[in-house]
């Protein structure tokens, strides 16, 4: 995951590279357009759960993807709709007998943004629904194996983008998710603070 | 007037008082009295016949004494049941026949010993047969259920008795040092002439029951040849060699020991030792004690209207006292114990009188008027005695056999807290008791300092004449000064333990394995993000007595008790998964030895208080699937 959130951080920076290269222009979008992005995500979750913040620590890092679809209204205003996926994994150790477990959540994200495009940089925010599916792994000393399930919740989320190019753009976000869980018995927040960035391609339409 | 009239009133009540005060104040600082409470507690017996000895003996293990009286029949009324007296602390009840140990013979029982045959820590019983006429006339085992209530095993674990028996005396012992308890009869026969002094030939018969460690005896003779007729035996370790000797009280031929070569063959030793080789003497009664506090057995002889006390020196014997009364009784049994808790054995002559030990083993009659012991004057055919502390008031109790009158107790009123008692649980062998252990009782820190030593006591079974004390060993322990004292205690097998900085006042519960302290256990929230289990962690230390502990078994006390883990000696900890959090858990820790002798358990209470919900990190040293 670390490997994944560097590669993105040395696409990212080739990529500011490339642009003060390059002749400076004031737009690089064109006026009125639709398109449509591919993007590649990376960050870490800030867990709420102060249980999860025991076993497992305060954050862990995840990586994804994105698609975005933009409708312009009225440039600069316009409205996205955006499907993302993020996965993370993390080890940690149970709270007494210390033995070693894994978890797994994997989000699906569908969210409703508004978003301001002056062709240089976009800003947008926006709430969403998001589907957690939860795996926890457990040491063979334990007295079951593991425990899964999915929950769905929702998000608010907002960020910006920055055009490097007609095509390429650079992504900075955050995103609160409110996903709660009694299925286990007792609950559990799978909720938290998203922190990300990441690069997208655009195709028009 | 009425001022005088109070005035006079007040001078009696006073003077009712200061007699009280200065009894009371005698008694403390020590003066041997007793009172008889035999009617009091209902132990009386048969009125008019039927006692011949006694063992004080908790055959139901709830704590307190219980006394079994042996009981043989006449011509005219031969169907005379035993008599076993369960103690209930403020009355005794006679259960023989609802618990299985009433007789199985017409004419009754003479010797008789409790001792744990089967090392299942209860005190099952070998209870002799003195013939009277009756075929068959076998000695009898009883297995006790461990609840008091007792099983004749006699048919099935000894075999091939088919000759009619009239035994007097009987011992219980681990005669050839395989870790399992034997038996000796006296009389292997079934009808001797006891006054031919010169029975011929003598007769090499089988006179022990071997223990074959399976369930089992075989008869055996093991070099005890019956030259006349026996009454009392007693054993112990007279020559400080290890193993169990024995002693017998003869009519016609001398009274003598058997010394054992540690294999369990014995051979005759009492004139090589030191004993009178004359014939001719009808002794009843024989004891083995430490007298003058030198950790070796001294000897006294009873019978014939006289007792012989003989001191051990490097297992030779030279008589140095004896002791003759008035009454017309012939003297059957003697019993040795520290009745003024002042550290030295008094003597107690059954029928007779208290006579107080100087120090060095030379004895000075208490006068019955000073000793309370009248009644024991009226004893008309005295016969056995025994000692136990049966009120647990830390002083040694007596209890008569009278064999043409009602029995005596004799409540010990010393009441002060110059005492200290051991008991053993279970011993290097499995069985509770410890017949064969030896107790030294010394001035703290001096362990093995002959001049520290306080009292040196050997568990027997039966002694004297029918006899069978308590197993729980008293000591008299002055507490002036704030004293305190070490117990050595000496298993047959050579194993030792030392109980050190006892108080007076205390009681010391023996084992060859020690339970485990501080026992304790804890609920613990276990927690995953998506699992939370409650775990119980149960803790103990190893206790500093044991030095061979092979390992610990835990319990779960429920409706009984199930084995949950059997763990090495360096675990001190023992986890359980995934427990019922709102459920009442007990558990039981024993420590066992290289000899697979389990220790009492260390139990909990129970309460394992609030469910902790204990952050990281501690390491478990136990992981626990698969460990039961």
């Amino acid at each position: 995951m670390r490997k994944t959130v560097l590669a993105l951080f040395l696409t990212l920076l080739g990529s500011l590279s490339a642009w003060a290269q390059s002749e400076t222009r004031i737009r690089l979008l064109p006026d009125e357009e639709r398109y449509f992005t591919v993007g590649l995500l990376g960050g870490f979750f800030f867990v709420q759960d102060q249980v999860f913040r025991e076993l497992y620590g305060k954050s862990a890092p995840f990586f994804g993807g994105e698609l975005t679809l933009r409708f312009p209204v009225r440039e600069p205003h316009g409205v996205d709709i955006a499907a993302g996926v993020r996965t993370l994994s993390s080890k940690g150790n149970a709270s007494y007998t210390e033995e070693d477990l894994s978890l797994r959540l994997t989000n699906l994200s569908l969210s409703l943004r508004y978003s301001y495009d002056t062709g240089r940089f976009a800003v947008f925010a926006g709430p969403g629904i998001e589907y957690v599916s939860y795996k926890e792994t457990y040491a063979e000393t334990f007295p079951i194996d593991s425990v899964k399930g999915s929950r769905t919740g929702f998000h608010v989320t907002g960020g910006g983008y920055f055009h490097l190019t007609a095509g390429l753009s650079i992504k900075a976000y955050f995103k609160y998710c409110r996903v709660e869980t009694e299925n286990p018995g007792f609950p559990v927040n799978l909720g938290g603070t998203e922190w990300g960035m990441g690069i997208l391609y655009r195709f028009y339409l | 007037m009425i001022f005088r009239y109070h005035l006079r009133f007040s001078r009696s009540r006073f003077g009712v008082l200061l007699v009280g005060l200065i009894g009371t104040a005698a008694f403390s600082f020590g003066q041997i009295h007793f009172t008889e409470v035999s009617a009091r507690f209902g132990v009386r017996g048969y009125p008019e016949f039927g006692g011949q000895g006694v063992s004080w003996v908790d055959v139901n293990r709830d704590g307190r004494i219980d006394i079994f009286v042996k009981n043989r029949g006449t011509e005219s009324l031969p169907d005379v049941p035993d008599i076993l007296y369960i103690n209930y602390g403020d009355y005794f009840m006679d259960e023989a026949g609802s618990r299985g140990v009433a007789d199985a013979y017409p004419y009754g029982t003479h010797g008789a010993v409790f001792v744990d045959i089967d090392g299942d820590q209860d005190f099952d019983l070998f209870a002799s047969t003195a013939y009277g006429g009756v075929s068959p006339a076998y000695n009898h085992l009883y297995r006790n259920n461990g609840n008091g209530f007792f099983e004749d095993l006699t048919s099935s674990i000894i075999p091939a008795q088919t000759t009619d028996l009239s035994t007097r005396g009987v011992a219980a012992a681990d005669f050839d040092g395989d870790g399992d308890i034997d038996l000796y009869f006296s009389n292997p026969l079934p009808d001797p002439d006891p006054f031919n002094p010169f029975p011929s030939p003598p007769e090499s018969l089988p006179n022990f029951y071997i223990n074959n460690g399976n369930g089992t005896f075989t008869p055996d003779f093991r070099g005890i040849v019956w030259t006349g007729f026996t009454q009392g035996v007693t054993t112990g370790d007279y020559d400080g060699d290890g193993d169990i000797d024995i002693a017998q009280a003869m009519w016609g031929p001398p009274s003598t020991i058997f010394r054992n070569d540690g294999g369990g063959h014995f051979m005759d030793v009492g004139i090589q030792v030191g004993l009178p080789a004359g014939y001719g003497r009808f002794d009843n009664g024989i004891v083995w004690a430490d007298l003058d506090k030198d950790a070796d057995l001294d000897l006294a002889i009873v019978g014939t209207g006289r007792i012989d006390l003989y001191k051990n020196t490097a297992g030779s014997y030279s008589a140095y006292q004896v002791i003759r009364w008035t009454r017309p009784i012939e003297g059957f049994q003697v019993s040795f114990g520290d009745f003024d808790n002042d550290t030295d054995l008094d003597l107690y002559l059954s029928g007779e009188n208290v006579y107080e030990n100087e120090g060095e083993g030379n004895f000075t009659l208490v006068p019955a008027e000073e000793s309370g012991l009248a009644a024991s004057l009226s004893i008309a055919e005295p016969r056995g005695c025994a000692l136990a502390d049966f009120d647990g008031d830390g002083d040694l109790d007596i209890y008569v056999t009278n064999e043409t009158g009602p029995n005596r107790l004799f409540r010990n009123d010393l009441n002060n807290p110059d005492w200290i008692t051991a008991e053993i649980l279970i011993d290097t062998g499995g069985h509770v008791g410890g017949i064969g252990a030896k107790f030294d009782l010394y001035e703290a820190g001096q362990v093995g300092v002959p001049a520290s030593l306080k009292g040196h006591r050997e568990i027997t079974g039966e002694y004297g004449y029918l006899g069978q004390d308590s197993p729980i060993v008293h000591f008299g322990a002055p507490a002036a000064g704030g004293a305190k004292y070490d117990l050595l205690v000496t298993f047959q097998d050579g194993t030792r333990r030392v109980y050190g900085g006892l108080t007076p006042g205390q009681k010391v519960e023996v084992a060859s394995v020690a339970p485990p302290l501080n026992l304790n256990f804890k609920k613990i929230e276990n927690k995953a993000l998506f699992f939370r289990e409650t775990l119980i962690e149960i803790t103990w230390e190893p206790n500093p007595l044991n030095d061979d502990v092979e390992h610990y078994r835990v319990y779960e006390l429920d409706q009984g008790q199930s084995l949950l883990a059997e763990l090495s000696a360096s675990d001190f900890s023992y986890t359980l998964r995934n427990i019922d959090k709102d459920k009442v858990y007990r558990f039981a820790v024993t420590a066992v030895d290289s000899l697979g002798q389990e220790s009492e358990p260390a139990v909990t209470d129970g309460n394992a208080g609030a469910l902790v919900d204990r952050s990281r990190r501690r390491a478990l040293n136990r992981t626990l699937k698969g460990q039961i």
